[in-house]
């Protein structure tokens, strides 16, 4: 339920922190992947895309082995524009995102007050971003929020002017099983 | 400067025409549109439906089949005779002035009115016939193309049918919403309850045949890791489940991971993410002409 309608004339930018809805899905095996260009497609729906930003972390540059590079330059390929920041290396060897959301933030808003879209689609549901949203409403912009039930906050959805379930959203691409294992399909 | 009237009055001895003479000798002026007669021999022209050939004793330059000449015509009681005096082409024409050149069209209407009208006439009915025939050809195709559309569904009704028919381990199967045709003698109910639509070969009204009716796809569990669909062409799909492992979408996409054979559909992971109990019917909606939303 919402107050506002839908302009096919809005201009809308996503901004997708990769990390936060990635944590949130169910990957029963390699059977399942996460197919972000019919997540965008269903939720711009009608309107105008001016742009779609996945923000990821990576590893350093010097790390060849970082399977994220292919990954995101697989999104590039989709016509995503993709900002990943370098992560950092604990002690213990385990790595924390950092700059991300600090990074999707200050984008949101340059892209407001530049006014480059009507509509922000914000795919998270970190509260951290609450501050960011707001500023962007100030700037007389609508904010949506799309974010998993088990990682939204509250405080997030009552931000945004309108707020969609992942969870509902058909965005995960099945496979057919493949020749040679059992019961393959023949192509 | 001499008056433009003054050329009529002068002759070669000096001696001037009188009006009555000038005007006699305008009277036989005529210009002519010459073609072939009807044995295709000679070069004919015609006044008011009248023959008229050129002049025996003419030795100018040849006429030929389509000139226009300014003619001096000689009435012999049943046909004229034409002495060519001028042969009037379109540089001429263009060179005259627009009062000229309208007298030209004046004379030349009059002369050959009936002519013209002739040609005209068939020019107009031959417009008129091609247009018609095309009109014809489009409307034709359009209803083709309707009928197609109609037998197109209605194959696809049989085809449903069949298939509840071969498949239904229950009881009773659906048809649709309101018609309902018992297993045990399938074949004689059902002939009575399943309804076509009237189709009229060679008659129709435009209403019936703009209504292509849109049946809403049948979905089935049938195994573990396959669903059959019968709206979902066979060939690479793409198909997308929500992540509460409750919606699915299946669309036709050359770029597709997953394949349809037969209308059906084998998934890797399918019975983790919805696991299989039995044989059933699921709940399909059609989004677009290429995708249907199936609910697990």
């Amino acid at each position: 339920m919402t107050l506002y309608t839908d302009p096919s004339y809005s201009r809308v930018m996503v901004f997708i922190d990769y990390r936060n809805i990635n944590n949130s899905v169910r990957y029963l095996d390699d059977s399942l992947t996460m197919d972000l260009a019919a997540l965008v497609k269903k939720l711009v729906g009608k309107r105008n895309l001016v742009g779609a930003y996945v923000f990821d972390a990576r590893k350093m540059y010097t790390d060849s082995s970082d399977e994220t590079i292919a990954m995101h330059n697989s999104l590039r390929e989709q016509g995503f524009r993709v900002i990943a920041r370098e992560s950092l290396t604990l002690k213990d060897g385990h790595t924390e995102q950092k700059e991300v959301d600090v990074s999707m933030a200050c984008e949101m808003l340059e892209h407001a007050l530049n006014n480059h879209y009507d509509v922000a689609i914000v795919v998270s549901g970190d509260r951290d971003f609450v501050p960011a949203i707001q500023k962007v409403q100030t700037a007389g912009k609508r904010v949506e929020v799309a974010a998993f039930d088990d990682v939204f906050n509250e405080e997030s959805r009552r931000s945004a002017d309108r707020f969609f379930r992942l969870n509902e959203i058909p965005f995960m691409e099945m496979i057919s099983p493949f020749e040679h294992e059992e019961g393959g399909v023949d192509d | 400067m001499t008056n433009s009237n003054d050329w009529k009055k002068m002759t070669v001895e000096g001696t001037p025409y009188s009006e009555s003479d000038i005007e006699s000798e305008i009277s036989k002026l005529q210009i002519l549109v010459f073609r072939l007669d009807g044995r295709g021999e000679n070069v004919v022209s015609s006044i008011n439906g009248t023959i008229v050939f050129v002049d025996r004793w003419y030795s100018g330059e040849k006429v030929n089949v389509g000139d226009m000449w300014l003619c001096s015509v000689r009435y012999t009681g049943t046909v004229y005779h034409a002495m060519p005096m001028k042969k009037i082409t379109v540089d001429m024409i263009i060179g005259m002035s627009e009062s000229l050149r309208n007298d030209v069209v004046d004379a030349l209407w009059n002369t050959n009115r009936k002519d013209y009208e002739r040609l005209f006439e068939e020019r107009y009915k031959s417009e008129i016939h091609s247009q018609a025939l095309e009109e014809a050809n489009k409307e034709n195709r359009q209803i083709v193309s309707r009928m197609q559309a109609r037998i197109d569904t209605l194959m696809k009704q049989v085809e449903q049918t069949n298939y509840l028919l071969k498949n239904s381990d229950e009881d009773e199967i659906v048809l649709t919403s309101d018609s309902y045709v018992g297993q045990s003698n399938n074949s004689n109910r059902l002939v009575n309850n399943v309804s076509y639509p009237d189709v009229i070969v060679g008659e129709h009204t435009s209403s019936d045949l703009l209504h292509v009716e849109q049946l809403q796809p049948i979905a089935e569990r049938i195994s573990a890791d396959t669903i059959y669909c019968d709206s979902i062409v066979d060939g690479r799909c793409k198909v997308l489940i929500s992540p509460d492992y409750k919606t699915l979408v299946i669309s036709k996409c050359a770029s597709g991971m997953s394949i349809c054979s037969k209308s059906r559909i084998k998934l890797r992971g399918l019975d983790g993410v919805s696991p299989f109990t039995e044989r059933k019917k699921l709940i399909a909606e059609r989004l677009d002409n290429c995708s249907v939303m199936i609910s697990l």
